[in-house]
C-alpha cells in the first residue's frame, strides 16, 4: 500500500503558515493588551481574543464560512478585487487554522509579557528608552521562552485543526485534504491502515515539536540559573 | 539645581502629601515600608502619576495637573536607581550601560566611550562582557549607577539601594555611595528605612509618614 502523502505536505505548509500569521499578530496584539491602561478593556479585549479557543471549531468554521464564503461579503471582496478565492481553497485551510490557534499564541505572549518585571520597563524609561526600543530590547527578549512555546503550539494546533478547516476549506483530496481531514476520511471509508499510516505521522511530528519545547524552555531555564 | 515638588495622591490607606524644594546635596527620606516614600520617588521619575499638583526642576515644568502636562520619564532626567536594580537580565553590563547614550541617539564611538568611562569610575573593569546574573550584589548596584550616571540624569533619585545586599557589604559601599555622591554634587534623594543609613549618607534628613512628610520623626 502507498500512502497518499498530499495530506501531511498540505498540513505541513498549513501550520507553517498558520504559524508565521500568528506568531506577529498574537505578539502585537498580547502588547496591545498588556499596555492598556484601563482593566475594562482588557478584559473585554482578552475575552473577544480568547473567544476562538473555547468555541467549537466548526462554530468558528461556521462564521467564516458565513464572512469568507465566495457570495457573502468579504468572500465576495477578495473574489472581486483581487481575484482570489478563499472558500474551499489551500488559503482556507490556513484561515481556519489561523483564526482556531490565534488565542494560544496571543494568551502563551500574554502570559510571557506580564511575566517580565515591570522595573525593566520603567527602569527603561527612565534611561530614555522610547517604548519602542523597550518593547524589541528589553520586553521581547526576557519573555522569549513563553514567547517560542506559543509559536510552537501554535504550528501544533495548525497541524492538528479539523472542524473549522472541514467547514471552510472542505475535504478536497489533494487540495484542502489535511492530516486530521485524510484520517476522518479513511476512516470513514473503511480503511484503517492508511488512517493508521497518517495517525502514525501526525503523533510523530507532534511528539516532536513539544518535546522539542521542552527541552528548549528547560535549556533558557538552566541558563537563568546558572 | 533646584526641584520644586508640591503633589498628592491618593493611596490605598492614606494620601500622600509633599510640598518640598530640594536643593543640591543629599536628601535623606525616611520612614517605614508603606509610607509612601518610594511612591513619591516614582511620581518624581514619572512612573507614577499624582493626582493633582505640580513638579518644576530646573525652571522645567515635569509636571502640572492644571496646565495637565506629565513629562514621560523620557523626557525628565531623573535617574532612579531601582530597590532590585532592575539591571537587563538579556544584556551585558556594557550593553545595559550604553542603553541610555544609545537612546540619546548619540554616534557609536560616543556610546563606547561613555560606557568605558562610566565602567573605569565604577570599577567594572573586566566585567563588561558579565550579565547580572554572573554579578555579585555590590557589582549589580555598581552597575546599575553607571547605567544610571551615563544617562547624565538632572536629579538621582535611590530606592532602598542597600536592602538587596549583605550585612558586610553595606559598609563598604555606604562609603562608595557617598564619594559618589559627592562627587556628583547634584541634587539626589536616598530613601531608606533604615536610620543609620539615613544618617551617614544625607546631608538633610525628612521623615515621612502615612504620606506626610516632616522634619521631626518619630521612632522607627
Amino acid at each position: 500500500m502507498m500512502l497518499d502523502l498530499s495530506p501531511v505536505w498540505i498540513s505541513l505548509q498549513t501550520a507553517a503558515a498558520t504559524m508565521a500569521i500568528v506568531f506577529f499578530a498574537g505578539i502585537l496584539t498580547a502588547w496591545w493588551v498588556v499596555s492598556r491602561k484601563r482593566e475594562a478593556t482588557k478584559i473585554i479585549a482578552d475575552g473577544v481574543l480568547t473567544v476562538p479557543l473555547v468555541l467549537p471549531p466548526t462554530v468558528a468554521g461556521f462564521f467564516l464560512l458565513y464572512l469568507f464564503g465566495n457570495n457573502r461579503i468579504l468572500g465576495r471582496f477578495f473574489l472581486d478585487n483581487f481575484g482570489i478565492q478563499i472558500a474551499f481553497s489551500w488559503l482556507a485551510t490556513v484561515l481556519a487554522a489561523a483564526v482556531i490557534a490565534f488565542p494560544l499564541m496571543y494568551r502563551s505572549a500574554r502570559g510571557a509579557f506580564e511575566q517580565v518585571d515591570v522595573e525593566l520597563l520603567q527602569a527603561g524609561r527612565t534611561l530614555g528608552m522610547s517604548e519602542c526600543s523597550i518593547f524589541w530590547r528589553v520586553l521581547l527578549p526576557n519573555a522569549l521562552p513563553g514567547i517560542v512555546s506559543g509559536g510552537v503550539l501554535s504550528f501544533a494546533r495548525g497541524l492538528g485543526e479539523f472542524g473549522a478547516t472541514a467547514m471552510i476549506a472542505g475535504n478536497i483530496a489533494g487540495k484542502t485534504r489535511t492530516l486530521p481531514l485524510a484520517v476522518y476520511s479513511s476512516v470513514a471509508a473503511g480503511e484503517m491502515d492508511t488512517a493508521c499510516g497518517y495517525v502514525v505521522i501526525i503523533l510523530a511530528v507532534c511528539l516532536v515539536m513539544v518535546v522539542g519545547m521542552n527541552w528548549y524552555l528547560y535549556r533558557c531555564k538552566k541558563q537563568q540559573e546558572g | 539645581m533646584q526641584v520644586e515638588i508640591n503633589i498628592s495622591k491618593k493611596l490605598k490607606e492614606f494620601t500622600l502629601q509633599a510640598e518640598l524644594v530640594l536643593q543640591d546635596g543629599v536628601l535623606g527620606l525616611m520612614g517605614s515600608s508603606g509610607s509612601g516614600k518610594s511612591m513619591l520617588l516614582k511620581c518624581l521619575a514619572g512612573i507614577e502619576t499624582p493626582d493633582s499638583g505640580r513638579i518644576v526642576l530646573n525652571g522645567r515644568v515635569l509636571f502640572d495637573s492644571a496646565a495637565k502636562i506629565n513629562l514621560p520619564p523620557q523626557q525628565r532626567r531623573v535617574g532612579y536607581l531601582f530597590q532590585s536594580y532592575a539591571l537587563f537580565p538579556n544584556m551585558s553590563v556594557a550593553e545595559n550601560i550604553m542603553c541610555g547614550p544609545r537612546a540619546k541617539g548619540l554616534a557609536k564611538e560616543h556610546c563606547l566611550a561613555i560606557v568605558t568611562a562610566m565602567m573605569n569610575k565604577f570599577q567594572l573593569q573586566g566585567l563588561a562582557a558579565r550579565y547580572p546574573r554572573q554579578l555579585s550584589g555590590g557589582q549589580k548596584q555598581r552597575a546599575a549607577l553607571a547605567r544610571l550616571m551615563a544617562v547624565e540624569p538632572e536629579v538621582i533619585l535611590l530606592d532602598e539601594p542597600f536592602s538587596a545586599l549583605d550585612t558586610q557589604l553595606k559598609d563598604k559601599l555606604q562609603e562608595q555611595l557617598q564619594q559618589l555622591l559627592a562627587e556628583y554634587g547634584g541634587i539626589s534623594v536616598l530613601v531608606s528605612h533604615d536610620r543609620q543609613e539615613i544618617e551617614r549618607l544625607s546631608d538633610k534628613v525628612l521623615f515621612i509618614h502615612q504620606g506626610i512628610l516632616s522634619e521631626e520623626g518619630a521612632t522607627c
